[in-house]
């Protein structure tokens, strides 16, 4: 089994050389983040428009609610605008801007774990199986903590390395091993019950 | 972790795989980039190298130790100069010690200096005792520099000076009074 699940998404290009004719549309993150930090905004919207699906996908398995997801990633894409010139080009801007959304999703829990809002409870009524299946397995990801959840989110949702997921975490890679693997069993004991129901 | 849990992984990995991104809600990036274009980023400040810091304070020093060292050659040749000049009606010697005063004054822009407007002739030839007296042409003012150390006292006795002539009705002259690296009164024209 693959630790890393690379997805067909539109990544990020290798850092290169700008060659005078590069559209935005193909300038790498960093060199898309080393112009926001002199103030280009339109460079900032690139970054904006490749990374919003997945840290709004990353946001909302984390924290579960879509109006928390939203204000984690805007709120991440604003705080990495005001620090950008602090992002060292030695690092990669998607590992960077994960983490920052990522802290987000966390104090979103803690949040509303002080404030005990309850939960929206949604429940879908469908005859469709494979319909049924992805809201059986986005219910048994629900039943994860937070911190295994976002380890199976930015490894088998989002498709980030062991290594990015852990930086992006801001845990050792071996922690997130650790927590994939519990957190894949507790997915798929959980996934047991509800076909046993 | 038994050949079934590991398959059971696998699918299970397959599955959220292909369960994908969600795609953000279409408002979130223009929001963001309304904020963005709202709070204009501040010029980036620019890291200097190591060096720099302690050379710049090097040089700091070493115009300090310049300027100081110009400071007292500065008084001196102007002191010769107005000495030499003096107040003939020789223009260019009228002119010169004026003009190496102002240079002068620019380096010594912390130096004490004051205009006493009134001062009798015998005050004025009194602090100039030592200087050679050269008197001015009509309607001119006089510089007269000092050692720093005594521009307080020199200052005070020709106000006082002033003082009384203006109270007995007697002619005084405009005196601008400066503190300066010279080693005794110089008297010249302004």
């Amino acid at each position: 089994m693959s630790d890393a699940v690379a997805l067909t998404l539109p990544y990020a290009r290798p850092a290169g050389a700008y060659d005078g004719s590069m559209r935005l549309q193909d300038a790498s993150d960093e060199w898309l983040a080393g112009r926001a930090a002199r103030g280009d905004a339109p460079a900032f919207e690139q970054l904006v428009l490749r990374y919003q699906d997945r840290l709004y996908t990353l946001a909302l398995r984390v924290t579960l609610s879509e109006p928390d997801a939203r204000d984690c990633v805007q709120e991440g894409f604003i705080s990495a605008w005001r620090a950008i010139d602090r992002f060292r080009g030695d690092a990669r801007f998607s590992t960077w801007i994960y983490r920052i959304v990522v802290r987000k999703a966390y104090d979103a829990i803690d949040k509303r774990k002080r404030t005990a809002e309850p939960m929206e409870e949604i429940v879908v009524a469908t005859t469709d199986r494979a319909a049924d299946d992805r809201l059986d397995l986005i219910a048994a990801l629900s039943t994860l903590d937070p911190e295994f959840r976002a380890a199976v989110v930015a490894c088998d949702i989002v498709g980030m390395s062991m290594d990015e997921a852990a930086e992006a975490l801001g845990v050792p890679a071996g922690t997130v091993k650790s927590r994939l693997s519990r957190a894949r069993e507790r997915m798929a004991a959980e996934l047991e019950g509800h076909r046993a129901l | 972790v038994s050949e079934n849990g590991d398959n059971d992984q696998d699918r299970l990995s397959r599955l959220l795989r292909e369960e994908g991104p969600v795609q953000a809600p279409p408002d979130l990036a223009p929001k963001v980039m309304r904020h963005v274009r709202a709070e204009p980023r501040r010029a980036p400040r620019r890291r200097l190298p190591s060096f720099v810091a302690p050379a710049a304070a090097a040089l700091v020093l070493i115009a300090g130790v310049y300027g100081l060292s110009r400071l007292g050659t500065a008084g001196q040749s102007s002191a010769g100069s107005g000495a030499a000049g003096g107040v003939s009606a020789a223009a260019p010697n009228v002119q010169a010690p004026a003009t190496s005063h102002a240079n002068g004054g620019d380096k010594l822009a912390h130096a004490p200096s004051t205009i006493v407007r009134g001062v009798p002739q015998d005050a004025l030839r009194h602090q100039a005792l030592s200087a050679s007296l050269r008197f001015c042409p009509a309607n001119r003012t006089y510089n007269l520099w000092v050692p720093v150390a005594t521009f307080d006292t020199v200052t005070q006795q020709l106000f006082e000076a002033a003082k009384t002539a203006s109270a007995t009705g007697t002619p005084g002259f405009d005196v601008r009074v400066a503190g300066r690296a010279v080693a005794r009164p110089t008297l010249t024209c302004r």
